[in-house]
C-alpha cells in the first residue's frame, strides 16, 4: 500500500463524549494532539467514545497512538449510526485486538453518517489513550522515491572511561525520530485538491498527524509526526502538467 | 530492574520527572461546606470566593518531563515541558568555617498553550470552553498567588521503571521568572527558609511606664500580644526575666540579669523579646531553632543523627546564649556549627535534615567507600589550598549579655592555641589565625576541645581533589567519607597515596557525570573507641570487636601480629 496520512478526525466536527472517564482524566484530551494528556475509562466493560457531526460525515481510516489497548487485550471496532445509535448501528470497521501499544492506523471501507463513534472492548485492564483520530486518510498515489528510509532515529550518547582505561558506562538520550519522504511524478491535480489542502490546513501550522508508508507490510511503521520547522512547501511543475516532486520532512518522538 | 540494577548497568537512558505540589481546595465550589457563588474559583486561595470554608490538605501535583524524550511513565499526565536538566548548585560544606552553602537548583520550562482540561476543575463551565486560552505556567501562577516556600520533587530514574522506583530529591520553590516564552522556577533547599526567619523576633511593645524605675517588679506596655508567656525582655541595655504576662504588662520580673544593670527607662523605651539558653546542649539548641523557629518539621529531620551525633562527640558541650536582638536563625545556627565543628545540610536525597559533626567514624570505624582510578575517576583536579591552613586560633567566649558580637572587649576570656613547629621558619614561617567570637560559650573546657580539633585538621593545608565520577558512583553523597586513591596525588616515594577524603560538594555535570569535591580529613592515624568491659584480648576479638580501641603496648601495638594501635581524636 503506499503511504498514508491520517490528519482529519470526525472528533474534531463535535464534542467527543464517553462513556466513562476515570477521575482526573478527560475525553477531550483524545483531540488535543497531545500525547500526554490521556482519556482513561473509568472501569473495564465496553466503552463508546462517540461524537455527533452535526451531519454527515465521512470515514475510512482510525489512528490511535499512546495507547494501552494491546496490554488490555481491547477489541477495537467503530461503528457508524444515522440515529445516535438509538436503533441504527453499523459496524465500519471490525473488531480487532491491537499488536503492540504503540500507534496503528486501520484503514476501513469509506463510509458517510452523522454519528461516530469508537468501540474498546476490556475484561481486565483499564484502557487509555491519547490521540484518536477517526477521519478520511489522504493516500498518496505512488510509494516514495527511492532509496526511501523508512525512520531515522537519533541516540545522544554519553560514555564515561576511567583514567585506568576502562568503560564506566554510557548515557543514551533520544532525540526526535525524523524521516524524509519524496514524490515524483504527481499530477498538479491531486496535488492542488488533495495535497495542499492537508499542507494548507494541517502541516503549515506544523500540527501532528498519522503517517504511515506501507500499512499493508509494515504497519508497525505509523509515526505520530509533524512536518519539520524548516519544512518548505513546493510545487516544481512540469512542462506535462506533473508536479517534479514533493518533498516531507517530519519529525517525531519514538514510542 | 530495579533502580539499582540500572544504576549499574553499562548502559542506560536516564529520565527526570519533575513534580511541583501546590495548594488546592478539597471542597467543590458551591456545594456544602463551600457557599460560594458567582463565576467559579479555581480551587486555589487567591481566587477562593468562600475562604472560611478553604480547606488544602495534600495540594495537587503538576508533574514534568523532559521535551524531546518518549513519556517516562505510560498512561499518566506527565507534561513534556522541561527544557533541559535541571541545573544544580549543590549544598556546600565548608569545613574551616563549619558552614553549609545551602543548594539550589534551577529548572527551566517551555509555556505551551493549554486547554485547562486536568488543570481547571470547572473548565467545561467556563465561557471559554472548549477553547480556553492562555500558555499552562502564566495560568497556573495566576491562579497561583501563594506558590513561594512549596514544594518540587525532581525524580530522577530510568525508562521502564515505576515512579516509585525514581529517586526523589525535594527543594521548596525560591523565585519565578518569565522569560521569552520560557519560565525558570529556582529552588532552594528547605534550610534556606532559616534565611527568612529572625530569633528573637523583632517585637514592637513600648513601656508606658512614665518612667519605669530601676526597681519595679512589673513593666507596663502598649501591648504583650507578641510576647512569649514568660521569658526575658530587653529594655535599653537591661535584661530583665518575667514570670508572666496580663494583656498590657509582664509581671514577676526580676531585673538586672546576666550582668547587666538594672536602671530607669523611659516612656516609650522599646521592649525586645529575647532569646536565651541556659547550660544546653548545642545540639538540642540547633534543633529548637530548626524545629520551632525555622518550622521544618520533625519528620523532615534525621532526628536519630541528630541523637548519635550528641552522644557520640557532642556531650559535654553546653552552651549558653543570650541573644537580645533579632538576628537571622541562619546566622544563629552557623556559629552553633563552627563552635561544635559540625554541619547541618539539606540531604535531598533521604529528603531529611542531616548532622554530622567532623570526627571518624561513628561508633564504629567505618568502610569508607574506595575511589581510585581504575574503577571510578572520570577526571581528577587537585588544589594544594594553602588558605585552609591555621597555625593559631583565638577564641573570645563568656560574652557580656549586651555586647557588640564582634568586639574583643565584649568578652571575658579568649583561649589562644598556637602550633609553635608550623610557625616557625623550618616550616611554614608565617601566621594562618583563625577567630571565634562565642556568643555561647562559657565553658573552659570547651575551647581547649575546639581548638585541638581545628588546628589538627588545619595544620596543614587541607588538600582539595575535584573528582568526576561517572552516574553509577552517584550514590556517594555530601559529607561521606572516602578513601581516594589516585596517580595526581603521590606519596614520597612516588606511588599513589590513598587517604581518606570528605565530600563538601556534589554537584551533576551532565547526565552521566558527577563532580565532587573533596576535601583531606587529616585522618592518619587509626581511631577508636574504648571498647565495652568484657570484651576479649585483641588476638582473640572478633573483627566486629577489633573496631573498638584496645590500649596498645609500649611500642604503639597490639596483640602477638603487632597491629597498629589506636589514637584518641
Amino acid at each position: 500500500m503506499n503511504p498514508i496520512i491520517l490528519y482529519a478526525s470526525r472528533f474534531l466536527d463535535g464534542t467527543p463524549t464517553a462513556t466513562d472517564t476515570a477521575s482526573g482524566y478527560n475525553v477531550l484530551n483524545i483531540i488535543d494532539y497531545k500525547t500526554y494528556t490521556l482519556w482513561k475509562a473509568a472501569s473495564v466493560g465496553t466503552k463508546y467514545i462517540t461524537v455527533d457531526c452535526g451531519s454527515d460525515k465521512s470515514a475510512d481510516a482510525l489512528g490511535i497512538i499512546s495507547h494501552n489497548l494491546y496490554t488490555a487485550n481491547a477489541t477495537i471496532s467503530v461503528e457508524s449510526s444515522t440515529d445516535n445509535f438509538a436503533a441504527n448501528v453499523t459496524e465500519r470497521l471490525a473488531g480487532f485486538i491491537p499488536t503492540s501499544n504503540n500507534a496503528f492506523l486501520k484503514p476501513f471501507t469509506s463510509a458517510t453518517d452523522r454519528y461516530w463513534r469508537i468501540k474498546i472492548v476490556t475484561a481486565a485492564v483499564v484502557p487509555y489513550l491519547a490521540i484518536a483520530m477517526l477521519g478520511e486518510k489522504l493516500l498518496f498515489p505512488y510509494a516514495p522515491d527511492v532509496p526511501y528510509i523508512p525512520y531515522s532515529e537519533g541516540i545522544e550518547v554519553e560514555s564515561s572511561k576511567s583514567k585506568g582505561g576502562n568503560l564506566l558506562g554510557s548515557i543514551v538520550q533520544y532525540k526526535p525520530i525524523e524521516i524524509s519522504a519524496r514524490f515524483s511524478t504527481l499530477t498538479r491535480t491531486w496535488v492542488i485538491n488533495t495535497f495542499k489542502p492537508f499542507w494548507d490546513n494541517h502541516a503549515s501550522d506544523l500540527k501532528p498527524f498519522f503517517y504511515v508508508w506501507d500499512n499493508d507490510i509494515y504497519p508497525q511503521f505509523c509515526f505520530w509526526v509533524k512536518a519539520k520547522d524548516s519544512s518548505k512547501y513546493q510545487m516544481p511543475v512540469t512542462i506535462l502538467d506533473y508536479v517534479d516532486s514533493i518533498e516531507l520532512e517530519m519529525e517525531g518522538i519514538k514510542e | 530492574m530495579a533502580y539499582a540494577d540500572e544504576l549499574g548497568a553499562i548502559s542506560r537512558k536516564p529520565s527526570t520527572i519533575v513534580v511541583i505540589n501546590l495548594d488546592y481546595c478539597n471542597n467543590t465550589f458551591g456545594s456544602a461546606p463551600c457557599i460560594a457563588t458567582g463565576v467559579k474559583c479555581y480551587n486555589t486561595k487567591s481566587t477562593c470566593k468562600d475562604t472560611a470554608h478553604y480547606a488544602n490538605t495534600v495540594g495537587k501535583d503538576y508533574k514534568f518531563c523532559k521535551k524531546d524524550a518518549p513519556l517516562p511513565i505510560a498512561g499518566e499526565i506527565i507534561r513534556p515541558y522541561l527544557a533541559g536538566e535541571p541545573s544544580f548548585l549543590s549544598t556546600e560544606l565548608d569545613q574551616k568555617k563549619s558552614l553549609t552553602i545551602n543548594a539550589r537548583v534551577t529548572l527551566e520550562f517551555y509555556d505551551e498553550p493549554d486547554n485547562d482540561i486536568g488543570i481547571d476543575p470547572y473548565v467545561t463551565e467556563r465561557s471559554t470552553y472548549p477553547n480556553a486560552v492562555g500558555t499552562f505556567w502564566r495560568k497556573l501562577f495566576a491562579r497561583n498567588l501563594y506558590h513561594i516556600g512549596r514544594t518540587i520533587y525532581i525524580k530522577t530514574g530510568f525508562f521502564g521503571l515505576a515512579e516509585s522506583a525514581y529517586k526523589s530529591l525535594k527543594f521548596i520553590i525560591d523565585q519565578i521568572d518569565f522569560n521569552n516564552g520560557k519560565i525558570k522556577i529556582i529552588c532552594k533547599d528547605i534550610l534556606k527558609l532559616a534565611d527568612k526567619v529572625e530569633i528573637p523576633k523583632a517585637t514592637a511593645g513600648k513601656v508606658t511606664d512614665n518612667p519605669l524605675t530601676a526597681v519595679a517588679t512589673t513593666v507596663n506596655c502598649d501591648t504583650t500580644s507578641e510576647y512569649d508567656a514568660s521569658g526575658y525582655i530587653r529594655i535599653d541595655n537591661e535584661i530583665i526575666v518575667y514570670t508572666g504576662k496580663t494583656a498590657t504588662s509582664f509581671t514577676g520580673c526580676t531585673r538586672a540579669q546576666f550582668s547587666t544593670t538594672a536602671a530607669q527607662h523611659n516612656l516609650d523605651a522599646k521592649i525586645q523579646l529575647c532569646y536565651v539558653k541556659t547550660s544546653i546542649n548545642v545540639v538540642d539548641i540547633m534543633l529548637d531553632i530548626i524545629q520551632n523557629y525555622v518550622g521544618i518539621a520533625a519528620a523532615d529531620i534525621d532526628t536519630a543523627v541528630f541523637a548519635s551525633e550528641k552522644a557520640q562527640w557532642l556531650t559535654s558541650f553546653a552552651f549558653t546564649g543570650i541573644i537580645s536582638k533579632p538576628t537571622k536563625a541562619s546566622q544563629l545556627l552557623a556559629e552553633l556549627q563552627e563552635q561544635s565543628m559540625s554541619n547541618i545540610w539539606w540531604d535531598e536525597e533521604s529528603q531529611l535534615v542531616k548532622f554530622k559533626v567532623f570526627a571518624p567514624g561513628g561508633s564504629t570505624y567505618g568502610s569508607p567507600t574506595e575511589i581510585n582510578d581504575d574503577e571510578n575517576i572520570v577526571e581528577i583536579d587537585t588544589d594544594h589550598n594553602e588558605d585552609s591552613r591555621i597555625s593559631r586560633i583565638v577564641i573570645y567566649y563568656v560574652k557580656d549579655a549586651i555586647g557588640d558580637l564582634v568586639k574583643p572587649e565584649s568578652y571575658a576570656r579568649s583561649y589562644i592555641s598556637w602550633d609553635v613547629n608550623a610557625e616557625g621558619s623550618a616550616e611554614y614561617n608565617e601566621k594562618a589565625i583563625k577567630t571565634i567570637f562565642s556568643q555561647w560559650i562559657t565553658s573552659s573546657a570547651i575551647p581547649s576541645v575546639l581548638a585541638s580539633r581545628f588546628l589538627r585538621r588545619f595544620r596543614d593545608p587541607a588538600k582539595k581533589a575535584i573528582v568526576t565520577l561517572e552516574l553509577k558512583d552517584s550514590g556517594i553523597k555530601t559529607a561521606d567519607v572516602v578513601n581516594l586513591t589516585t596517580n595526581q596525588i603521590l606519596k614520597t616515594d612516588g606511588t599513589a597515596l590513598s587517604r581518606l577524603y570528605q565530600v563538601i560538594k556534589k554537584q551533576q555535570k551532565s547526565l552521566g557525570k558527577f563532580s565532587y569535591v573533596l576535601l583531606d580529613t587529616a585522618w592518619t592515624k587509626k581511631y577508636g573507641f574504648i571498647a565495652p568491659s568484657g570484651y576479649p584480648n585483641w588476638d582473640a576479638a572478633s573483627e566486629a570487636q577489633k573496631q573498638y580501641a584496645y590500649i596498645s603496648d609500649g611500642n604503639e601495638k597490639l596483640g602477638a601480629n603487632d597491629d597498629e594501635g589506636f589514637y584518641i581524636f
